[in-house]
């Protein structure tokens, strides 16, 4: 039984999860409905790289005139540098040099200033300059990596030869950064922005999400314009066939989770189904065994009838033990014939045989009862505030059975305890037995049920004692047909069950069916 | 305090003055040198904060910077917020604070603000939760930028870097992230880097630290972390001075040749050193190489030393002009015995330091071996330097040379690189 409970419990954890899969599954399936078309995507993408690029190149270009212009602020270069005409570095420029930084600049460009790059690069931009926009600036930007470090130079045409700065790249970093931190363009989870340096490594991201990840592709890259021509901006999305992919997975679990649902369910009723079947079938196999019973035992209570009266005079002892054979087929009879009768669900046909005893040669009976099994040590006591010899008309055998139900019971069920006290005593008009176990008990929610037909109280580890879980109900119904009653409750005092037997004399007409 | 004494005797070959929230003393590294050859000759000026009650400190204006990237998850993150928190609650109501947490983006947690309603502040923090990359250098920017819209003569601005990963968004490279923390340190924003676990990278870390003149920190486990944070910031609020300018002048055939452990500007006879803050009760010294030509000399050997600092407690520029001379002796061996214990333990440390920061390259290189044998040599250097000196500073970094040698390979190498790591820095700078 506590396999069973078990497997109930595992079986409604099962329902459990498969629903909040199938919640959670519907849910993320809501969600990627929203995903958008191709068509979609590469507009949206174009809009967010335009409106970036156009943010970055301005933010920069700010930066740069800012450094220009602001003469009190001179963390924007590091280093300034006089060159004639022909770039070389102006007389007396080195003897001059009194900052570390400018010759370590000196150091450090040597090939820069040697093969006049920058000037020719100056050169070459103010031919362009001029040809095509008429625009005589007399300064350009240089932007170029030396050892993966990107440098930034200033170049400016004097009225003999040129200025050379270079600006600190850190300085200007940490001033783009927070410049390009301003911009917060809706993004949403689906897009990621990238500004990326020659070597392609990130700069600046907008949105979250690692691009490096197969969630997200590449939609579009462009580089900056001029002097940042080697900086690129990208746009990632969520990767669409990615999306295509998860709606087939989701839907498939989906499937899953809801046939997960159907089949618990299916299990779980097909167990009980199958418990109450089972329970039935062994009622029906009673019956008819019971029904077979019927024949062979009116054979055997007329054979020893008619024996009986065949010895009658020649040997008393055989016909005293005829008289025995005779009186328990009767016995055995009527229980069939009860056991069949609540087979039928017709218990008002309970056949009850009254027989006048006193209550004490009862309760001699009952001590006298031999149990089937010596698990326990049954205590009888009887409360002698009666009269002894006090008559009363009682189907006895019934009554026996009864009390054999429960003895037997507590035998199966409260063996541990080793010990069942079996107490007679009188309340008013009722002759009451009870009958108290010191076993492990039963729940207490259980205990109401204990007299419905085919139901078995969950006794851990007892799962093999067997039995039809009809024997407590049909002992109910005899009592109640002595106008008494069959109760149980939990014992006052420790562990164990306690079942009051109590009935009364039969009606007039039971006596005399 | 603020009486200025002028100590000027050309005999004297030590001063010792106390101006505005200093005291200094300088020393020549012997009491009388040998006139017959050329020798090198150090210079160490020592500055010691005068401590201030703490009730009456300089407001603070700090920024926490926050690495929330993936790899913070777990104990990590949580601790991080513990100490932030912690941090927020053993400020002032004058004090300003900002809070600012990276991942792949920068995120502006707590714009700078007078710390007047905590519990919002806190429950801010405490909204930190690890995801993406690690934009460090966006981060440190933002952490600036906020830092900026505060910037008093009379703050003590300091942004404490937290990070347990590589920068793999923004430029990362320790030269930019060195020049970065010269900038700052020029707008008089210190950082100070604490690196959490196995994993950041504590060359950028380092540079940071030192060319910004914050500390740095090498955590092993999360759990750690309140503790440097209170450590951290405690120092913090103990600055007392800042902007401090040194400008040493070479006399009488002394000619400068290099600074030690700091950035110097050296020209012609002169030498430039810029140190961003000085605790209360906390030491900094310059110790400056030179090169002595008794031939070059018209006179005693001179330095004059100028300083200017920025005191916080009376909000106001401090200036003061000194001058330490030592005299000539006929005999090499009798100038040898004058040698000034104090400021050979330093030349000592920081030569050793030099020797280490080798060590490490070389170790970086694959030449195991080398690194190890150079390591043993300092070792031995500073041992002998110990006793002949009385130092037991110098004996404690002996030991952590053999702690280096025997641990350059195998699992506990990258720890180790990183406990290097934090003790260059506190060599050069923090001492």
């Amino acid at each position: 039984m506590n396999g069973t409970k078990v497997k109930n419990l595992l079986l409604y954890l099962a329902i459990l999860v498969s629903v909040i899969l199938l919640f959670r599954g519907s849910y993320r399936l809501f969600r990627l409905k929203q995903f958008s078309s191709d068509f979609q995507i590469t507009q949206e993408a174009g809009r967010i790289h335009e409106n970036l690029l156009t943010y970055c190149e301005k933010s920069i270009n700010g930066l740069l005139d800012e450094s220009l212009h602001s003469p009190e602020n001179d963390s924007w270069f590091s280093t300034t540098v006089l060159l004639d005409e022909n770039g070389k570095l102006k007389e007396g420029q080195i003897d001059n040099l009194s900052k570390r930084s400018t010759r370590v600049f000196v150091e450090n460009n040597k090939r820069l200033l040697e093969e006049k790059v920058l000037i020719n690069y100056y050169k070459k931009r103010q031919n362009i300059e001029s040809d095509e926009r008429h625009s005589d600036l007399n300064f350009f930007w240089y932007t170029g990596y030396q050892n993966q470090n990107l440098q930034i130079f200033h170049t400016q045409k004097l009225s003999s030869g040129y200025r050379l700065s270079s600006m600190n790249t850190a300085y200007f970093y940490s001033k783009m950064m927070v410049e390009l931190f301003r911009s917060q363009p809706a993004l949403g989870k689906t897009y990621v922005a990238l500004l990326s340096d020659s070597f392609n490594v990130p700069l600046f991201q907008w949105g979250e999400g690692d691009v490096e990840s197969k969630q997200f592709k590449e939609i579009l890259r462009a580089p900056l314009a001029e002097p940042f021509n080697m900086w690129h901006l990208t746009v990632y999305s969520l990767n669409k066939n990615n999306d295509w992919i998860s709606v087939f997975t989701h839907i498939a679990s989906l499937i899953v989770s809801a046939l997960l649902i159907v089949f618990t369910v299916f299990l779980l009723l097909t167990s009980r189904h199958r418990a109450i079947r089972q329970a039935e079938r062994r009622v029906s196999f009673v019956n008819r065994v019971s029904h077979e019973f019927k024949t062979p035992l009116t054979n055997i209570s007329l054979y020893s009838e008619l024996s009986q009266m065949h010895l009658e005079k020649k040997d008393e002892k055989v016909t005293a033990y005829l008289g025995v054979i005779r009186s328990e087929v009767q016995r055995l009879s009527r229980m069939v014939n009860n056991v069949l009768g609540f087979g039928k669900s017709e218990k008002d046909k309970l056949e009850l045989n009254a027989s006048t005893l006193t209550w004490h040669s009862f309760y001699k009976e009952v001590k006298s009862l031999q149990p089937e099994q010596d698990v326990l040590t049954i205590n009888y006591h009887l409360q002698t505030n009666s009269d002894e010899d006090e008559k009363v008309a009682i189907d006895k055998d019934a009554l026996i059975q009864v009390v054999q139900n429960i003895v037997s019971n507590a035998q199966k069920y409260a063996a541990g305890g080793g010990r069942l006290d079996v107490d007679f005593f009188r309340a008013a008009e009722s002759y009451c037995i009870s009958f108290r176990d010191y076993g492990p008990g039963v729940k207490k929610s259980q205990l109401k049920h204990l007299f419905d037909p085919f139901f078995r109280a969950e006794h851990d580890g007892l799962e093999a004692v067997n039995g039809t879980g009809i024997g407590l109900s049909i002992s109910r119904e005899i009592a109640r047909k002595h106008g008494g009653d069959l109760t149980v409750e939990a014992a006052n005092e420790g562990p164990g069950l306690c079942f009051i037997l109590c009935f009364r004399e039969l009606p007039y007409e039971s006596t005399h069916r | 305090m603020k009486k200025m004494i002028t100590a000027f005797s050309m005999a004297l070959f030590y001063s010792l003055f106390a101006q505005g929230a200093l005291t200094v003393k300088s020393d020549l590294s012997q009491e009388q040198f040998y006139n017959g050859e050329k020798q090198t000759v150090y210079l160490k000026i020592e500055y010691t904060g005068i401590p201030v009650d703490q009730a009456v400190r300089a407001p603070l204006n700090l920024a926490l910077v926050i690495d929330q990237s993936g790899s913070m998850s777990g104990e990590k993150i949580r601790r991080a917020r513990e100490a932030a928190i912690l941090a927020v609650r053993s400020l002032q109501a004058e004090d300003i604070v900002s809070v600012i947490a990276y991942d792949s983006t920068v995120e502006v947690i707590v714009p700078a603000t007078k710390v007047r309603k905590k519990e919002q502040i806190i429950s801010k923090i405490n909204e930190l939760q690890p995801k993406g990359s690690t934009a460090l250098f966006a981060g440190v920017s933002q952490g600036a930028e906020e830092m900026r819209k505060f910037i008093e003569a009379n703050r003590i601005n300091r942004m404490i870097l937290l990070s347990d990963g590589q920068a793999n968004v923004g430029p990362s490279s320790p030269y930019v992230l060195g020049n970065l923390g010269a900038v700052l340190v020029e707008e008089g924003i210190s950082v100070s880097t604490i690196g959490l676990g196995y994993g950041y990278n504590e060359d950028l870390m380092s540079q940071l630290a030192f060319k910004s003149d914050g500390g740095h920190y090498f955590v092993e486990s999360a759990g750690q972390l309140v503790g440097v944070f209170e450590e951290e910031l405690g120092m913090a609020l103990k600055v007392v001075a800042t902007d401090i300018r040194t400008k040493i002048t070479c006399l009488n055939g002394l000619k400068p040749v290099r600074v030690l452990g700091r950035q110097g500007e050296i020209s012609d006879n002169n030498i430039d050193v810029f140190i961003h803050q000085i605790y209360g009760d906390g030491k900094k010294s310059i110790v400056v190489e030179m090169e002595l030509d008794p031939a070059l000399s018209d006179g005693e050997p001179m330095v004059k030393i100028d300083t200017a600092h920025n005191s916080l407690s009376e909000e106001k520029e401090m200036n003061a002009t000194e001058t330490v001379a030592s005299s000539w002796s006929e005999s090499k061996s009798k100038a040898e015995n004058t040698e000034v214990a104090t400021v050979m333990v330093d030349v000592l440390r920081l030569l050793a330091t030099e020797k280490n920061e080798l060590a490490l390259e070389m170790r970086d290189k694959g030449q195991v071996e080398k690194a190890k044998e150079l390591l043993i040599q300092n070792q031995n250097y500073l041992s002998q330097g110990a006793v002949r000196y009385g130092a037991p500073s110098l004996a404690e970094e002996a030991a952590a040379q053999a702690d280096d040698a025997s641990n350059l390979e195998g699992e506990d190498w990258a720890a180790q690189r990183k406990k290097m790591k934090a003790r260059q820095v506190e060599s050069k700078i923090a001492k």
